[in-house]
């Protein structure tokens, strides 16, 4: 029996007795209980119990389920808690998860076996410097707007996946193709195609060739890029109303009169030319060509506003000219860009801004697909917060100017500022990517905010974002769109300075690609 | 309405509405093979107390949609928001949380398990490594070199 709280015997009775009596022996000790007992005891249980170290602990599904939901640079951060959490943060599966996760454009880019670890960590710091506007290089080169500053006359064209640029200088009348992840040293790029047939209108970059057409001429020159082999061929028209080529085939949408366009496809492989007559019931608001090799298909997309924007797709085989299929889609609504912006690999995507008010933007966010049969958009909506960026201003929406996607980066340029110290209309923008939203505001033109160099210029388009973060890269003019009727374009100094502008970013366990 | 018998680890029995054990898709699943029960179904990864709490989620989300197959952007976009009723649920001690979270995963109740895991994500995010490891009781063992070449090594991700 015992005789005094302390007795060893009452804490084994205790131990020994069977769970149903063990709650009924605290059941009635609790009865006992004075409030300074109860606040012992709570502060006994928050001490123990009310702390466990669950990551680690939790099957890793769960763990990976978790991570996913922390913002890209706290799932690097959190290495630091202490051992177990490092090397569960740094274990093959975790970091395989996060790259799929953070990065999905990414996923079947790799190019040589790596490191999960090294790998993610590579992805995330380029992501993380380019989301904190950190570019590990800033360059830039000479370019030649057709017209003065004026948004849409760069003659330029993107090939994301490989990360070249070709665009037309005025100056010596050539096509320049640039590594875009290149410092300038020479290299095996730049290359410089020279053009006989007059001023150029439109350029098109593939993998394999570069093709230029010419204002005035109407002819269109095709050099090939590995060889530098070049050849041309006359166009029923000098219209350019747009082009594209991919692989070695190369699409020229010309306008004849009214509405009546044709469609001339180029294949530089067989030296074989067609020509499409395309006739239109009504007058659309844009269009666009898109050059798919792979599955022998040109498809010409036209956009028609009317409240709504209506998108007409109609495809034909590369290889006969013959008509395949039409599709026609509807998208709620008609502003912002009428463009689908390439993702590589036969994807290309569409974006509508369906609505916005102070804290909100609501994009819609479409996927064409061209290595799957058919011609099917598929939707995915999503909404952006933008709270934290903009001044909430229900008197003076955002006026989209540009609504592009690049991989998983969607962006917008804006005509409002981040904040009011400007009177004027100058461009922002906001740049996110679909996977967790973390989004950044980007003052235009980015480069000269701090301690720059560079000309003290505007943005007057166009704008690239690369979708794997290595460059962003927009053209810049001095004065712009603000000074464009004020006429110092004119006075000499303007057009020699409009420039390409190049931010590099790298990972940060890769070296810059010097020569 | 058709009640049904559930048997914790602990040998407790728990009757429940059929409608409500169903948002469980091991106890559907299992409903489904089996048809008519009498007998108490047997969860013998989960205890009484867990029991009951992921019941009485249940029982407040019965008249839920189900889960659409292809919610994944949806739920990556509200990312960590959860509902006023499911917060309030979740306000209990790491242990009931962690047992919670492994019988969503046992059971097979995807929404329960989004909750827990986004309860776990908020417990985390926005914390410096301290606060994480005061949150977690976790014991900082790195030396202090080793924490130092530890933050040096991942300091570009710091903001």
């Amino acid at each position: 029996m015992a005789t005094s709280l302390t007795d060893p015997s009452l804490f084994t009775l205790f131990q020994a007795a069977p769970p149903t009596t063990r709650q009924a022996f605290l059941d009635s000790l609790a009865l006992l209980f004075h409030p300074a007992d109860w606040h012992q005891l709570h502060t006994l249980l928050t001490a123990r119990s009310y702390h466990l170290d669950l990551l680690p602990l939790l099957p890793l599904e769960i763990t990976i389920q978790i991570l996913r939901l922390l913002p890209l640079h706290e799932t690097v951060l959190a290495r630091r808690v202490s051992r177990r959490w490092n090397t569960l943060l740094r274990s093959p599966d975790v970091c395989r998860s996060l790259t799929r996760h953070f990065f999905p454009a990414d996923t079947d880019t790799e190019t040589r076996p790596q490191d999960p670890a090294h790998r993610f960590e590579n992805l995330a710091s380029r992501r993380l410097a380019f989301l904190r506007h950190r570019p590990a290089a800033i360059d830039e080169f000479v370019a030649d707007p057709a017209e003065s500053g004026l948004e849409d006359q760069f003659s330029v064209d993107i090939d994301f996946e490989r990360c070249r640029m070709a665009a037309w200088t005025r100056g010596e009348n050539s096509i320049v193709v640039r590594d875009l992840l290149c410092a300038s040293a020479p290299a095996a790029f730049p290359k410089t195609y020279m053009d006989n047939h007059g001023p150029i209108g439109e350029v098109s970059l593939s993998q394999s060739i570069v093709a230029a057409v010419s204002t005035t001429m109407g002819v269109c020159q095709v050099w090939e890029l590995a060889t530098g082999d070049t050849h041309s061929f006359k166009l029923p028209s000098a219209v350019v109303a747009t082009m594209h080529s991919d692989g070695s085939v190369t699409g020229i949408l010309l306008h004849r009169r009214n509405l009546e366009y044709q469609l001339v496809v180029h294949s530089t492989a067989t030296r074989k030319t067609r020509c499409i007559d395309i006739a239109c019931a009504e007058q659309y608001n844009g269009n666009q060509l898109i050059v798919h090799e792979a599955s022998n298909r040109v498809v010409h997309v036209r956009f028609f506003v009317d409240g709504k924007l209506d998108i007409e797709l109609t495809s034909w085989s590369i290889d006969t000219g013959k008509f395949i299929e039409k599709s026609t889609q509807r998208i709620p609504s008609a502003r912002e860009v009428r463009k689908f912006w390439p993702m590589g690999k036969g994807r290309w995507v569409i974006n509508a801004n369906l609505g916005f008010s102070a804290d909100y933007m609501n994009i819609m966010h479409r996927e064409l697909d061209l290595t799957k049969p058919g011609l099917n958009i598929v939707p995915k909506p999503y909404e952006v917060s933008i709270s934290k960026l903009y001044r909430a201003n229900e008197e003076e929406p955002y006026w989209v100017e540009e609504l592009g996607t690049s991989g998983s980066m969607t962006w917008t340029i804006t005509h409002n500022r981040l904040d009011d110290s400007y009177g004027e209309d100058l461009l922002a923008g906001l740049i996110w990517e679909e996977g967790n939203l973390e989004v950044r505001a980007i003052d235009f033109p980015p480069a000269y905010n701090k301690n720059s160099t560079l000309p003290r210029g505007q943005v007057v388009a166009p704008y690239y974002f690369d979708p794997y973060n290595r460059f962003m890269l927009w053209g810049s003019c001095p004065g712009g769109f603000g000074a464009l009727d004020g006429g110092d374009m004119r006075d000499g100094r303007g057009i020699e300075s409009c420039a390409f502008i190049v931010e590099r970013y790298y990972g940060i366990h890769e070296r810059p690609e010097t020569v | 309405m058709s009640e049904i018998k559930l048997l914790s680890s602990d040998q407790a029995t728990i009757t429940v509405q059929k409608e409500v054990a169903e948002r469980s898709i091991l106890i559907k699943n299992m409903l489904e093979d089996v048809g008519e029960v009498t007998e108490a179904i047997p969860i013998p990864n989960v205890n009484e107390s867990v029991l009951k709490k992921v019941i009485e989620w249940c029982e407040h989300h019965k008249g839920d949609p189900p889960a659409q197959a292809d919610d994944d952007s949806d739920s990556r976009k509200k990312s960590t928001d959860i509902d006023e009723w499911d917060q309030k649920f979740m306000q209990v001690d790491q242990e009931m949380l962690f047992e919670i979270i492994l019988a969503a995963n046992y059971l097979d109740i995807k929404p329960l398990l989004d909750v827990g895991c986004k309860t776990v994500a908020n417990m985390i995010k926005g914390k410096s490594p301290d606060e994480i490891r005061k949150t977690f009781n976790i014991q900082n063992d790195f030396t202090p070199e080793e924490e130092e070449q530890i933050r040096r090594e991942n300091e570009w991700a710091e903001e």
